[in-house]
């Protein structure tokens, strides 16, 4: 029964959190809030130097061939240090759609790149009008020796700032989903900023008419997607991870210091119980994260989409909560632009929902566990 | 990461499975133990208390030299892991083999270990705590229940209360004031008394599902030789507080029960028809159910990722809000039964089991005193007023 980080995984995520105090400080990301991209190029290349970007990439396509638990480490430290790079969308999500779906030959050519960070991808797979990815109304049909994708994709987290983007689409022919590589620069692709509450993520719409696009790999892509979909989800989990804590940290601090009727705050117990509460969630959610890290990389599908399911879940019902309640300890300064405790709280709005939230990822873990 | 055990716990499972299948015969499996055990149970939980003890499987996390294996925690997950899976009872002598059996081992004598022991391990002599009294409760140290040395006795007098077991207890360790003029921790000492001497008085308390399932013991005038005192005089608070070093095993397996009854509850909802349809498809029952079933499974991966970071000595959290996380899901297991049952929930026996699950957040520490300890040890906030 070993739960514990290797010491190789304790250094990467040491070495992260030294690199972003430096390279990442929230002095930079406030200057950027307002950007529509949202990308700072100086960081997404220091993360590259790091070779961060091929992560989970074969050593044979240039990447550092490790597994999800780094990856979950990793993407922690990005969360806490509310990093603003498309790390999540290319290193994670577009890889790990690669990986599962693209042919050897895509592979070779796209995979090297993203292990670069020279091609930064985003996904696209979610739409206004449709719940689920499986049915969404963006369609893809041949034309001229070529796929065309038709649609719109909102929200597209890095949409601005990604060179191309994977799209989950219905190939018409085959009547299944699939998915599409769409450079960002294609004709017919209209990309437009959607100004949110997280500037430290940014999001955005994404029209394509008749966009020219590249279909990784053949056959029903539904399981792939899938099982890509929950390793994201286990990595944004992973992120929010992060925020949540170190807005626990700041409010954990300030309950020690500031000083009313004549003694911290941290001394009543109203303030000391909501504290205890957000470190058992906390406390919760890194048990179940790390072992669903852990189920993507030594685990069959059905266990990881349980595993991811239940993350999510929790993750997505608590961590919004956490950094409410962190805004909340710290009182009429919490509600302030200055204080920094605002930007955590905001991290975890985009996570939410994002890849399903709390009623929806229950009910996919009652499908799973109930109805088997 | 690695979510196996070790070689030596999994032939240790092996051994004990073998050992199971022919020891544990139909006749002994039980769900509950002696508390509020009717005599015939008891007598039958005693014989395969015995069999545990001669096989060496009564207390395994007690040291060789007194009848146990020095298990460590893992080996300790795994035989609470088979004996939930084979269907064993619980022991019958939780209190005595878990919490007042170390205080024996480090602070008694000589003659207190060669005369308590056996008995207590081989479930021949029951034993009950006497510690809470009525005015000393979340606030153990301002207990009253006075120890007068006489001679060769301590002459005792006070009261006690919630007293698991105290009914059929042969013995009691008794905590008891010893000096009134010490600052509250440091004036009071432990006794280990023989429940049949003259002038204890034990009553049954009638609990809110109407059974007994624990006492109030009075003392008057009740003569206690001064052989029986455990360790120092006025040190009795550590004493009492005396744990087995390897004995963290336990908040491990918490979730096992908890997660069984979750089942039980999904097969019900599987197999009861409302509204022509099962209600486990009942959208807004699914969620009650997944967000339990979820809460279950988490109290198992926190219970494992606490027990990791005792055997890999990681200081963490974890430990301190197992129990926390525990008692809040057996209780919501209550609130969703209640949901699914409908107008059934209070004629149900899952109506009864509800009500007594109010007592998972009080005994053995309250939520709020709970919530108080680990804001203060583990977050490091300042003491409340």
């Amino acid at each position: 029964m070993d739960f514990e980080l290797s010491e190789a995984q304790e250094q990467l995520r040491d070495g992260l959190r030294r690199f972003l105090a430096s390279e990442a400080p929230l002095a930079q990301l406030r200057a950027q809030l307002d950007d529509p991209r949202g990308h700072s190029a100086s960081l997404w290349k220091g993360l590259a130097e790091l070779g961060l970007p091929g992560l989970l990439v074969p050593e044979r396509f240039g990447g550092a061939g490790l597994g999800m638990l780094e990856m979950g480490v990793a993407l922690e430290e990005l969360g806490r240090a509310l990093a603003p790079a498309p790390f999540w969308s290319s290193a994670l999500a577009a890889t790990s759609l690669v990986q599962a779906l693209a042919s050897e030959e895509q592979q070779a050519q796209l995979l090297p790149r993203l292990a670069a960070g020279e091609l930064v991808c985003g996904i696209a797979q979610a739409e206004a009008t449709h719940s689920d990815w499986r049915s969404g109304a963006t369609s893809a049909r041949r034309a001229d020796g070529a796929w065309r994708l038709e649609g719109c994709k909102q929200p597209v987290f890095d949409a601005l700032a990604a060179d191309a983007l994977l799209v989950v689409a219905r190939d018409e022919e085959l009547a299944a989903p699939a998915v599409f590589l769409c450079e960002a620069g294609a004709a017919g692709v209209e990309r437009e900023p959607l100004p949110g509450v997280d500037g430290s993520r940014k999001q955005g719409r994404v029209r394509f008419a008749a966009a020219r696009a590249l279909r990784l790999g053949r056959g029903d892509a539904s399981a792939g997607i899938e099982a890509a979909l929950d390793r994201a989800r286990l990595g944004l989990v992973a992120d929010a991870l992060g925020a949540a804590q170190r807005a626990f940290e700041l409010a954990l601090d300030y309950a020690r210091v500031r000083v009313q009727f004549e003694r911290p705050i941290g001394s009543f117990q109203s303030v000391q119980h909501l504290l205890v509460e957000m470190l058992q969630a906390l406390e919760l959610a890194r048990a179940g994260l790390y072992y669903g890290l852990w189920a993507a990389d030594h685990a069959d599908a059905r266990e990881l989409a349980r595993a991811a399911a239940m993350a999510n879940a929790h993750a997505s019902a608590e961590f919004p909560r956490i950094g409410a309640e962190a805004i909340q300890i710290f009182g009429g300064v919490g509600f302030t632009w200055e204080y920094d405790v605002h930007l955590y709280y905001k991290r975890l709005l985009s996570f939410e929902h994002a890849l399903g939230g709390p009623s929806r990822e229950l009910e996919r873990l009652a499908a799973i566990v109930l109805d088997a | 990461m690695d979510f196996s055990y070790p070689p030596e716990a999994e032939a240790f499972r092996e051994e004990l499975r073998a050992w199971l299948e022919r020891a544990l015969e139909p006749r002994f499996r039980a769900e509950e133990g002696a508390i509020g055990a009717s005599p015939e149970r008891i007598a039958r939980l005693r014989e395969w208390n015995r069999r545990l003890a001669d096989a060496g499987y009564a207390a395994i996390a007690w040291p060789r030299e007194f009848g146990g294996r020095g298990a460590g925690a893992l080996e300790q997950v795994v035989f609470t892991e088979e004996m939930h899976r084979a269907g064993a009872p619980p022991t019958l002598n939780p209190i005595g083999l878990a919490n007042i059996a170390p205080a024996i081992m480090q602070h008694g004598s000589d003659a207190q270990k060669q005369r308590f022991l056996r008995p207590m391990l081989r479930g021949d002599e029951i034993w009950c705590q006497g510690f809470s009294e009525p005015g000393a409760g979340s606030d153990l140290a301002s207990l009253r229940t006075s120890a007068v040395r006489e001679g060769e006795v301590f002459v005792v007098n006070g009261q006690k209360v919630w007293n698991t077991l105290g009914e059929v207890a042969d013995w009691c360790e008794l905590l008891v004031r010893s000096d009134p003029a010490a600052p509250k921790h440091r004036g009071i000492s432990c006794l280990l008394v023989d429940m049949k001497l003259p002038g204890i008085e034990v009553r049954p308390i009638r609990s809110i599902t109407g059974d007994t399932e624990f006492s109030e013991i009075f003392l008057r005038d009740v003569r206690v030789p001064a052989g029986m005192l455990l360790g120092p005089l006025h040190q009795g608070w550590k004493v009492a507080m005396t744990t087995l070093n390897n004995e963290r095993g336990g908040v491990a397996t918490l979730h096992l029960m908890v997660r069984k009854k979750i089942q039980e509850l999904f097969a019900l909802a599987r197999r009861t028809e409302r509204d022509g349809r099962p209600l486990a498809a009942d959208p807004l029952l699914r969620q009650r159910l997944a967000r339990l079933y979820l809460d279950g499974e988490y109290l198992k991966l926190l219970s494992e990722r606490a027990l990791s970071a005792l055997v890999h000595g990681r200081a963490g959290a974890e430990g301190s809000l197992v129990k926390l996380v525990w008692s809040q899901t057996q209780q919501q297991l209550y609130e969703v039964a209640a949901e699914l049952l409908g107008p059934e929930a209070a004629t149900h026996a899952l109506g009864w089991q509800r009500v007594h699950a109010r007592s998972l957040s009080i005994a053995g520490g309250t939520t709020q005193v709970n919530k108080n300890i680990v804001a203060q040890r583990v977050l490091g906030l300042p003491r409340s007023a």
